[in-house]
Protein backbone atom coordinates (compact mmCIF):
# COMPACT_ATOMS: atom_id res chain seq x y z
CA UNK A 1 0.00 0.00 0.00
CA UNK A 2 1.34 3.46 -0.82
CA UNK A 3 0.07 6.95 -0.10
CA UNK A 4 -2.12 8.49 -2.81
CA UNK A 5 -0.80 11.96 -3.38
CA UNK A 6 -2.81 14.87 -4.69
CA UNK A 7 -0.63 17.60 -6.31
CA UNK A 8 -0.92 19.69 -3.14
CA UNK A 9 -0.02 16.80 -0.84
CA UNK A 10 2.77 15.82 -3.20
CA UNK A 11 4.21 19.31 -2.79
CA UNK A 12 3.89 19.03 0.98
CA UNK A 13 5.55 15.61 1.06
CA UNK A 14 8.43 16.80 -1.11
CA UNK A 15 8.91 19.94 0.99
CA UNK A 16 8.96 17.88 4.21
CA UNK A 17 11.51 15.48 2.77
CA UNK A 18 13.78 18.30 1.56
CA UNK A 19 13.59 20.20 4.86
CA UNK A 20 14.05 16.98 6.82
CA UNK A 21 17.18 15.99 4.88
CA UNK A 22 18.60 19.52 5.17
CA UNK A 23 17.94 19.38 8.92
CA UNK A 24 19.77 16.05 9.25
CA UNK A 25 22.78 17.49 7.37
CA UNK A 26 22.98 20.68 9.48
CA UNK A 27 22.45 18.89 12.82
CA UNK A 28 24.96 16.16 11.85
CA UNK A 29 27.56 18.82 11.03
CA UNK A 30 27.04 20.42 14.44
CA UNK A 31 27.25 17.00 16.13
CA UNK A 32 30.54 16.19 14.38
CA UNK A 33 31.93 19.51 15.64
CA UNK A 34 30.84 18.63 19.18
CA UNK A 35 32.70 15.33 19.04
CA UNK A 36 35.91 16.72 17.56
CA UNK A 37 38.30 19.61 17.92
CA UNK A 38 37.27 20.92 14.48
CA UNK A 39 36.18 24.54 14.56
CA UNK A 40 32.83 25.20 12.86
CA UNK A 41 32.85 26.95 9.52
CA UNK A 42 31.45 30.29 10.53
CA UNK A 43 30.69 33.25 8.34
CA UNK A 44 29.19 36.62 9.23
CA UNK A 45 28.51 36.95 12.94
CA UNK A 46 31.17 34.40 13.87
CA UNK A 47 30.03 33.17 17.29
CA UNK A 48 30.00 29.49 16.31
CA UNK A 49 32.77 28.39 18.64
CA UNK A 50 31.35 30.35 21.58
CA UNK A 51 27.97 28.65 21.17
CA UNK A 52 29.23 25.18 20.28
CA UNK A 53 31.75 25.14 23.11
CA UNK A 54 29.37 26.58 25.70
CA UNK A 55 28.04 24.34 28.45
CA UNK A 56 24.60 24.65 26.81
CA UNK A 57 25.72 22.64 23.77
CA UNK A 58 25.51 19.47 25.87
CA UNK A 59 23.01 17.77 28.15
CA UNK A 60 25.41 15.70 30.22
CA UNK A 61 27.50 13.80 27.68
CA UNK A 62 24.90 14.19 24.90
CA UNK A 63 25.37 17.04 22.40
CA UNK A 64 22.16 19.01 21.87
CA UNK A 65 22.89 18.80 18.12
CA UNK A 66 22.58 14.99 18.35
CA UNK A 67 19.02 15.46 19.64
CA UNK A 68 18.46 17.50 16.48
CA UNK A 69 19.76 14.67 14.28
CA UNK A 70 17.45 12.22 16.05
CA UNK A 71 14.50 14.62 15.75
CA UNK A 72 14.95 15.14 12.01
CA UNK A 73 15.42 11.40 11.41
CA UNK A 74 12.20 10.65 13.32
CA UNK A 75 10.37 13.29 11.22
CA UNK A 76 11.74 11.76 8.00
CA UNK A 77 10.76 8.27 9.17
CA UNK A 78 7.23 9.45 9.98
CA UNK A 79 6.98 11.04 6.52
CA UNK A 80 8.34 7.98 4.70
CA UNK A 81 6.06 5.63 6.65
CA UNK A 82 2.99 7.34 5.25
CA UNK A 83 0.85 4.98 3.19
CA UNK A 84 2.86 1.98 4.35
CA UNK A 85 0.96 1.22 7.55
CA UNK A 86 -2.62 0.17 8.28
CA UNK A 87 -5.10 3.02 7.63
CA UNK A 88 -5.75 3.31 11.36
CA UNK A 89 -2.08 3.78 12.25
CA UNK A 90 -1.48 5.87 9.15
CA UNK A 91 -4.07 8.40 10.27
CA UNK A 92 -1.94 9.12 13.38
CA UNK A 93 1.28 9.87 11.48
CA UNK A 94 0.51 13.56 10.65
CA UNK A 95 -0.33 14.18 14.31
CA UNK A 96 2.84 12.39 15.45
CA UNK A 97 4.90 14.56 13.07
CA UNK A 98 3.12 17.62 14.40
CA UNK A 99 3.99 16.60 17.98
CA UNK A 100 7.66 15.89 17.22
CA UNK A 101 8.10 19.11 15.24
CA UNK A 102 6.33 21.05 18.02
CA UNK A 103 8.96 19.71 20.44
CA UNK A 104 11.64 20.71 17.93
CA UNK A 105 10.35 24.22 17.35
CA UNK A 106 9.80 25.00 21.06
CA UNK A 107 13.22 23.66 22.08
CA UNK A 108 14.85 25.51 19.16
CA UNK A 109 13.17 28.70 20.39
CA UNK A 110 14.68 28.11 23.85
CA UNK A 111 18.15 27.50 22.35
CA UNK A 112 17.84 30.66 20.26
CA UNK A 113 16.91 32.56 23.43
CA UNK A 114 20.09 31.17 25.07
CA UNK A 115 22.18 32.37 22.13
CA UNK A 116 20.67 35.85 22.26
CA UNK A 117 20.54 36.52 25.99
CA UNK A 118 22.73 34.04 27.87
CA UNK A 119 25.68 33.03 25.67
CA UNK A 120 25.42 36.32 23.75
CA UNK A 121 26.84 34.82 20.57
CA UNK A 122 25.21 33.55 17.41
CA UNK A 123 25.89 30.30 15.64
CA UNK A 124 24.49 30.57 12.08
CA UNK A 125 24.28 26.77 11.77
CA UNK A 126 22.15 26.57 14.93
CA UNK A 127 19.92 29.40 13.68
CA UNK A 128 19.67 27.58 10.35
CA UNK A 129 18.53 24.41 12.14
CA UNK A 130 15.97 26.41 14.14
CA UNK A 131 14.59 27.94 10.92
CA UNK A 132 14.40 24.51 9.25
CA UNK A 133 12.54 23.11 12.25
CA UNK A 134 10.12 26.06 12.21
CA UNK A 135 9.44 25.49 8.50
CA UNK A 136 8.95 21.79 9.16
CA UNK A 137 6.50 22.58 11.94
CA UNK A 138 4.50 24.87 9.60
CA UNK A 139 4.43 22.11 6.97
CA UNK A 140 3.37 19.58 9.63
CA UNK A 141 0.48 21.86 10.66
CA UNK A 142 -0.63 22.15 7.01
CA UNK A 143 -0.28 18.40 6.54
CA UNK A 144 -2.24 17.63 9.71
CA UNK A 145 -5.03 20.07 8.77
CA UNK A 146 -5.28 18.56 5.32
CA UNK A 147 -5.33 15.02 6.72
CA UNK A 148 -8.07 16.13 9.13
CA UNK A 149 -10.43 17.32 6.38
CA UNK A 150 -9.89 14.29 4.11
CA UNK B 1 -8.70 10.43 12.28
CA UNK B 2 -7.41 11.13 15.85
CA UNK B 3 -10.01 12.61 18.19
CA UNK B 4 -9.64 16.01 19.88
CA UNK B 5 -8.50 14.51 23.23
CA UNK B 6 -5.75 12.61 21.41
CA UNK B 7 -4.62 15.81 19.67
CA UNK B 8 -4.59 17.68 22.98
CA UNK B 9 -2.70 14.80 24.62
CA UNK B 10 -0.02 14.91 21.90
CA UNK B 11 0.38 18.68 22.26
CA UNK B 12 0.51 18.36 26.05
CA UNK B 13 3.09 15.60 25.80
CA UNK B 14 5.19 17.70 23.40
CA UNK B 15 5.14 20.62 25.83
CA UNK B 16 6.11 18.34 28.72
CA UNK B 17 9.06 16.96 26.72
CA UNK B 18 10.24 20.51 25.97
CA UNK B 19 9.94 21.53 29.63
CA UNK B 20 12.01 18.45 30.52
CA UNK B 21 14.67 19.30 27.92
CA UNK B 22 14.83 22.92 29.11
CA UNK B 23 15.25 21.79 32.73
CA UNK B 24 17.94 19.28 31.74
CA UNK B 25 19.80 21.92 29.72
CA UNK B 26 19.71 24.30 32.68
CA UNK B 27 20.70 21.50 35.09
CA UNK B 28 23.71 20.64 32.93
CA UNK B 29 24.95 24.17 33.44
CA UNK B 30 24.83 24.24 37.18
CA UNK B 31 28.36 24.40 38.53
CA UNK B 32 29.35 20.79 39.21
CA UNK B 33 31.98 21.57 41.78
CA UNK B 34 32.44 23.62 44.90
CA UNK B 35 34.04 27.02 44.87
CA UNK B 36 31.09 28.85 43.36
CA UNK B 37 31.43 32.53 44.05
CA UNK B 38 34.71 32.08 45.92
CA UNK B 39 36.67 34.83 44.25
CA UNK B 40 40.37 34.21 43.86
CA UNK B 41 42.73 37.14 43.96
CA UNK B 42 46.16 37.53 42.37
CA UNK B 43 49.48 37.72 44.17
CA UNK B 44 51.88 40.53 43.16
CA UNK B 45 53.57 37.87 40.95
CA UNK B 46 50.26 37.23 39.20
CA UNK B 47 49.38 33.84 40.71
CA UNK B 48 45.85 33.18 41.91
CA UNK B 49 45.42 32.77 45.64
CA UNK B 50 42.67 32.20 48.13
CA UNK B 51 42.55 33.21 51.77
CA UNK B 52 43.95 35.96 53.96
CA UNK B 53 46.96 37.47 52.25
CA UNK B 54 48.69 37.69 55.64
CA UNK B 55 47.82 34.12 56.69
CA UNK B 56 50.64 32.53 58.75
CA UNK B 57 50.88 29.52 56.42
CA UNK B 58 51.19 29.59 52.65
CA UNK B 59 50.72 26.48 50.54
CA UNK B 60 52.13 26.79 47.02
CA UNK B 61 50.47 24.27 44.70
CA UNK B 62 51.96 22.90 41.48
CA UNK B 63 49.57 20.69 39.50
CA UNK B 64 49.32 19.45 35.93
CA UNK B 65 45.87 19.12 34.34
CA UNK B 66 46.77 15.72 32.93
CA UNK B 67 47.75 14.28 36.30
CA UNK B 68 45.21 12.06 38.07
CA UNK B 69 46.72 12.56 41.56
CA UNK B 70 46.43 16.33 41.03
CA UNK B 71 42.75 15.74 40.33
CA UNK B 72 42.41 13.78 43.58
CA UNK B 73 44.00 16.62 45.51
CA UNK B 74 41.93 19.34 43.82
CA UNK B 75 38.62 17.58 44.30
CA UNK B 76 39.08 15.81 47.63
CA UNK B 77 41.78 17.37 49.79
CA UNK B 78 41.79 20.99 48.68
CA UNK B 79 38.13 21.64 49.67
CA UNK B 80 38.88 20.27 53.17
CA UNK B 81 41.90 22.55 53.51
CA UNK B 82 39.72 25.44 52.41
CA UNK B 83 37.02 24.65 54.96
CA UNK B 84 39.36 23.98 57.87
CA UNK B 85 42.22 26.38 57.31
CA UNK B 86 41.59 28.91 54.55
CA UNK B 87 38.17 29.93 55.87
CA UNK B 88 39.66 30.42 59.34
CA UNK B 89 42.42 32.70 58.02
CA UNK B 90 45.24 30.29 58.90
CA UNK B 91 46.25 29.25 55.38
CA UNK B 92 46.67 30.95 52.04
CA UNK B 93 46.53 28.70 48.94
CA UNK B 94 48.60 29.88 45.99
CA UNK B 95 48.24 28.06 42.68
CA UNK B 96 51.15 28.14 40.25
CA UNK B 97 50.52 27.75 36.52
CA UNK B 98 52.23 24.61 35.39
CA UNK B 99 52.15 22.06 32.59
CA UNK B 100 54.50 19.23 31.63
CA UNK B 101 53.20 18.99 28.06
CA UNK B 102 52.24 21.52 25.38
CA UNK B 103 48.58 20.43 25.76
CA UNK B 104 48.38 20.86 29.52
CA UNK B 105 50.17 24.20 29.17
CA UNK B 106 47.31 25.34 26.91
CA UNK B 107 44.86 24.21 29.60
CA UNK B 108 46.90 26.10 32.19
CA UNK B 109 46.72 29.17 29.91
CA UNK B 110 42.93 28.89 30.09
CA UNK B 111 43.28 28.85 33.88
CA UNK B 112 45.31 32.08 33.62
CA UNK B 113 42.33 33.59 31.78
CA UNK B 114 39.95 32.41 34.54
CA UNK B 115 42.27 33.87 37.18
CA UNK B 116 42.12 37.22 35.42
CA UNK B 117 38.37 37.10 36.04
CA UNK B 118 38.97 36.18 39.70
CA UNK B 119 37.39 32.78 39.20
CA UNK B 120 40.41 30.50 39.24
CA UNK B 121 39.41 28.10 42.04
CA UNK B 122 36.08 27.07 40.56
CA UNK B 123 37.44 26.83 37.01
CA UNK B 124 40.44 24.83 38.20
CA UNK B 125 38.17 22.28 39.91
CA UNK B 126 35.81 22.15 36.97
CA UNK B 127 38.75 21.28 34.70
CA UNK B 128 39.91 18.55 37.05
CA UNK B 129 36.35 17.25 37.50
CA UNK B 130 36.13 16.88 33.72
CA UNK B 131 39.69 15.65 33.23
CA UNK B 132 38.52 12.57 31.29
CA UNK B 133 36.90 14.66 28.56
CA UNK B 134 39.17 17.69 28.77
CA UNK B 135 40.72 18.76 25.46
CA UNK B 136 42.37 21.95 24.27
CA UNK B 137 39.31 22.31 22.01
CA UNK B 138 36.57 22.34 24.66
CA UNK B 139 38.06 24.75 27.22
CA UNK B 140 35.48 27.41 26.45
CA UNK B 141 32.74 24.96 27.39
CA UNK B 142 34.00 24.72 30.97
CA UNK B 143 34.65 28.46 31.08
CA UNK B 144 31.06 29.06 30.09
CA UNK B 145 29.89 26.57 32.71
CA UNK B 146 31.50 28.53 35.55
CA UNK B 147 30.07 31.77 34.20
CA UNK B 148 33.18 33.48 32.85
CA UNK B 149 32.83 36.43 30.49
CA UNK B 150 33.32 34.48 27.28
CA UNK B 151 34.41 37.41 25.12
CA UNK B 152 37.19 38.28 27.57
CA UNK B 153 38.06 34.59 28.05
CA UNK B 154 38.38 33.85 24.33
CA UNK B 155 40.40 37.01 23.75
CA UNK B 156 42.72 36.10 26.63
CA UNK B 157 43.12 32.48 25.50
CA UNK B 158 43.94 33.51 21.95
CA UNK B 159 46.57 35.99 23.09
CA UNK B 160 50.14 34.81 23.55
CA UNK B 161 50.33 36.52 26.98
CA UNK B 162 48.55 33.71 28.81
CA UNK B 163 50.75 31.04 27.21
CA UNK B 164 53.93 33.01 27.94
CA UNK B 165 52.81 33.37 31.56
CA UNK B 166 52.41 29.58 31.83
CA UNK B 167 55.76 28.97 30.17
CA UNK B 168 57.55 31.35 32.55
CA UNK B 169 55.75 29.91 35.55
CA UNK B 170 56.61 26.36 34.48
CA UNK B 171 60.29 27.32 34.11
CA UNK B 172 60.23 28.89 37.59
CA UNK B 173 58.70 25.69 38.96
CA UNK B 174 61.45 23.56 37.45
CA UNK B 175 64.01 25.95 38.94
CA UNK B 176 62.31 25.57 42.35
CA UNK B 177 62.73 21.81 42.13
CA UNK B 178 59.31 20.73 40.90
CA UNK B 179 59.78 17.59 38.83
CA UNK B 180 56.62 15.69 39.69
CA UNK B 181 53.02 16.66 40.32
CA UNK B 182 51.34 17.44 42.53
CA UNK B 183 54.07 19.23 44.45
CA UNK B 184 53.42 21.56 47.35
CA UNK B 185 55.50 23.94 49.40
CA UNK B 186 54.06 24.52 52.88
CA UNK B 187 55.85 27.62 54.12
CA UNK B 188 58.72 26.56 51.88
CA UNK B 189 58.81 22.87 52.88
CA UNK B 190 58.50 20.68 49.80
CA UNK B 191 55.91 17.88 49.76
CA UNK B 192 55.26 15.60 46.81
CA UNK B 193 52.13 13.60 46.06
CA UNK B 194 48.43 13.84 46.82
CA UNK B 195 48.66 13.11 50.52
CA UNK B 196 45.42 12.60 52.44
CA UNK B 197 43.94 15.57 54.28
CA UNK B 198 45.12 14.20 57.66
CA UNK B 199 48.76 14.40 56.51
CA UNK B 200 48.25 17.92 55.19
CA UNK B 201 46.55 18.87 58.42
CA UNK B 202 49.55 17.62 60.44
CA UNK B 203 51.98 19.56 58.23
CA UNK B 204 49.84 22.69 58.45
CA UNK B 205 49.62 22.46 62.24
CA UNK B 206 53.38 22.02 62.35
CA UNK B 207 53.83 25.09 60.14
CA UNK B 208 51.38 27.05 62.27
CA UNK B 209 53.34 26.13 65.40
CA UNK B 210 56.51 27.24 63.67
CA UNK B 211 54.93 30.49 62.54
CA UNK B 212 53.56 31.23 66.05
CA UNK B 213 56.20 29.91 68.46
Amino acid sequence: MTERLTPKRNWLAMAQLVIGVAGVIVASYLTIIDYSDVKPLCTGVGGCSDVQSSGYAFIGPIPVALLGVVGYIVLLALRLARGRLSPDLDSYLPLAALGVSLIGVLYSAYLTYLEAFVIKAWCPWCVCSAILMTIYFALAVLDWRQASVE
Amino acid sequence: MPSTPVVLAVIGFAILVVVGLVLLTGEANKPAVSGEGAATKLTPDGFPYEGDENAPVTIDIYSDYGCSHCKDFALETEPLIEQNYVATGKVKLVWHYFGFSAETQVVAAAAVCAAEQNNYAQFNRTLFANQATLTTGNLASWASQVGLDMTAFNKCLQSSDSKIKVQKSTNLAYAAGVNATPTFFINGEKIEGALPFEDFSAKIEQALAGANP
